[in-house]
């Protein structure tokens, strides 16, 4: 199985810290980098300034309000490009709102998932991400671009 | 003689001419006289015609006459009245003495051209009478020419509608009114919009790091802390876990209101099945009995009816007796809406708490005697005024609680929904 490469958009450190521990301890190798806010996700997608040299990502973990630039121009932005739009991205949010489900899906999300309140339902939902994005799931890896 | 005898004859040809054309004369002028008197007549009865009009018209409507400068040559009585002057000091004056300047200069400007183009002019004027207070009249005015075909005078013929004015005032002055709270209320609604995303996600949001790291904090480190820091732990996870509920409970509440109701036919009978589906698990581990039959068609949004059954079977099953709960569900025909009562053998509610108990978030018992927020039945509450109904608790003769609500009839909701579209 492949290493998948992941970029963690999140501006809490707690929430990434969480994220990545458990995708870590949850079996499908996966290479977490995470940045804090939109403008950040963008560059880093971009491989723009210090950015030039990283791994570009497989999948994007996308938290919707973000500083600086929110995740949904984020998302907007990544979907209207040519070749970043391939990335699956899925939205990994604290709002249940319908309004924010329903324009993340227009705008192109692949997935969208709320933040469990409880720390099992939030280690399980990560742990599914996990399991189906960068085990079951075909991405389309950076080789075969 | 013979002469004689002609000549006598002659003359009583000619006094017998003479006669004949005396009495047609006669005769003619005893026609000329009947026509006279005939026509005489006949204006005196148009005269009193016109004076039983005049009569009519002044017990109607203020009458004034004004020369084409706008001077009065006459009032009647009620033009008086109205207006507070008396005859004396009002002939001679210039109508403008009744202006009340609330009538801008091209209002009257355009009177007078319509006047002066020998139109007759309606409208209604406010004028101001003798002390000051102001009137409403509505007017007609017309201009009359003299035999010669000039402009003579105008004649103005009014009825007060001061009253109507007023009435008409306060309408406009409601209707903005209206229309101001209408637009406040849109307003508070996005505010309360607003405040729904702001509580389902920004409160949330610290709200489930305190409780995931609270969490993470016990199961890491239980027992490697003292006992006291366990409980502590224990605690801090409980309330942010029951914050947690009450937000979720909160944002329920104001979805319910938001909501759009998709009002159909609906069978409240399989609306109660459908709860119970729900129920599914409380109803087998209690072994409550729910009974209904010939539960009516009502004019309801199914899903939320379906949530106030549930909400009431519920809390029947949930606050039961010593014995096993059984629920009745029952429904009978009023003048012109449905009353459908949910009935158990339930601990019952104290008829002091009858009316608080719809209020959010209250409860009657401790979350160790009975765990939930008090949301129920506020929803149900919420729910069924938004369908146009009543809820409320009844006394009954048997132990336990007795709820009871209205629905609107189908057909009434049918024809009102007729009468919308």
């Amino acid at each position: 199985m492949r290493t998948t490469e992941v970029l963690l958009v999140d501006d809490n450190p707690a929430d990434t810290d969480l994220t990545s521990e458990i995708l870590a301890s949850s079996g499908c190798p996966s290479h977490i980098q995470a940045v804090t806010d939109g403008v950040e996700a963008i560059a880093f997608l971009r491989r723009e300034g210090k950015y030039a040299n990283a791994a570009s990502p497989d999948f994007v973990i996308l938290d919707l309000n973000l500083p600086r630039k929110d995740g949904r121009a984020v998302l907007a932005e990544v979907k209207a490009d040519p070749v970043l739009r391939r990335i699956p991205i899925a939205i990994f949010s604290t709002s249940q709102a319908q309004q924010d489900i329903i324009r993340s899906y227009e705008l192109g999300a692949n997935c969208y998932v709320s933040k469990p309140g409880n720390l099992q339902e939030f280690i399980s939902a990560v742990t599914s991400i996990g399991t189906f994005w960068f085990s079951l799931a075909r991405l389309p890896h950076q080789e075969e671009r | 003689m013979g002469l004689i005898a002609d000549s006598a004859v002659a003359q009583q040809i000619h006094l017998q001419e003479v006669n004949r054309k005396l009495e047609q004369e006669m005769a003619g002028r005893e026609h000329a006289e009947r026509a006279l008197k005939q026509g005489l007549a006949m204006s005196e009865a148009a005269l009193k015609e016109l004076a039983d009009q005049k009569f009519a018209l002044d017990q109607h409507a203020s009458v004034a006459v004004t020369d084409v400068q706008g001077t009065i040559i006459y009032v009647n009585d009620k033009f008086c009245a109205i207006c507070q002057y008396s005859k004396d000091e009002l002939i001679g004056q210039n109508h403008r003495i009744l202006n009340s300047g609330h009538h801008p200069k091209e209002f009257f400007q355009q009177m007078y051209q319509d006047l002066a183009d020998g139109k007759v002019w309606r409208g209604e004027i406010k004028n101001r009478a003798k002390d000051r207070s102001t009137y409403w009249v509505d007017t007609t005015i017309v201009r009359t020419l003299s035999t010669e075909g000039k402009p003579r005078q105008y004649v103005s013929i009014r009825a007060e509608i001061t009253e109507r004015k007023l009435v008409e005032e306060a309408l406009a002055r409601q209707a903005l009114e209206l229309s101001r709270k209408a637009e406040e209320l849109e307003r508070s609604n996005q505010d309360l919009e607003q405040f729904a995303y702001v509580a389902s996600h920004d409160l949330q949001e610290p709200l489930r790091m305190v409780a995931t790291y609270t969490q993470l904090l016990a199961e890491r480190y239980r027992g490697r802390l003292d006992e006291q820091a366990d409980k502590y732990i224990a605690y801090s996870v409980d309330g942010a876990v029951r914050m947690q509920a009450l937000i979720q409970d909160l944002m329920k509440f104001s979805q319910v209101g938001r909501a759009e109701i998709e009002s159909r036919t609906t069978e409240c009978g399989g609306v109660v099945e459908q709860a119970l589906k729900s129920l599914q698990s409380a109803v087998q581990e209690s072994g409550a009995v729910v009974n209904w039959n010939g539960l009516p068609m009502v004019m309801a949004d199914p899903s939320q009816l379906a949530e106030v059954f549930q909400n009431l079977i519920a809390n029947a099953i949930k606050f039961h007796g010593a014995e096993t709960p059984v629920i009745q569900i029952d429904s009978e025909k009023n003048d012109h809406e449905w009353v459908l009562t949910v009935s158990d053998n339930g601990i019952g509610i104290p008829p002091e708490n009858w009316q608080d108990i719809f209020v959010i978030f209250r409860r009657l018992h401790t979350r160790t005697e009975y765990p939930g927020n008090g949301i129920g039945l506020s929803i149900c509450k919420k729910i069924i005024e938004r369908h146009g109904g009543k809820i409320w608790i009844e006394a009954q003769a048997k132990p336990g609680c007795c709820f009871k609500f209205t629905l609107p009839m189908e057909t009434l909701c049918k024809a009102a929904q007729a009468a919308q579209a």
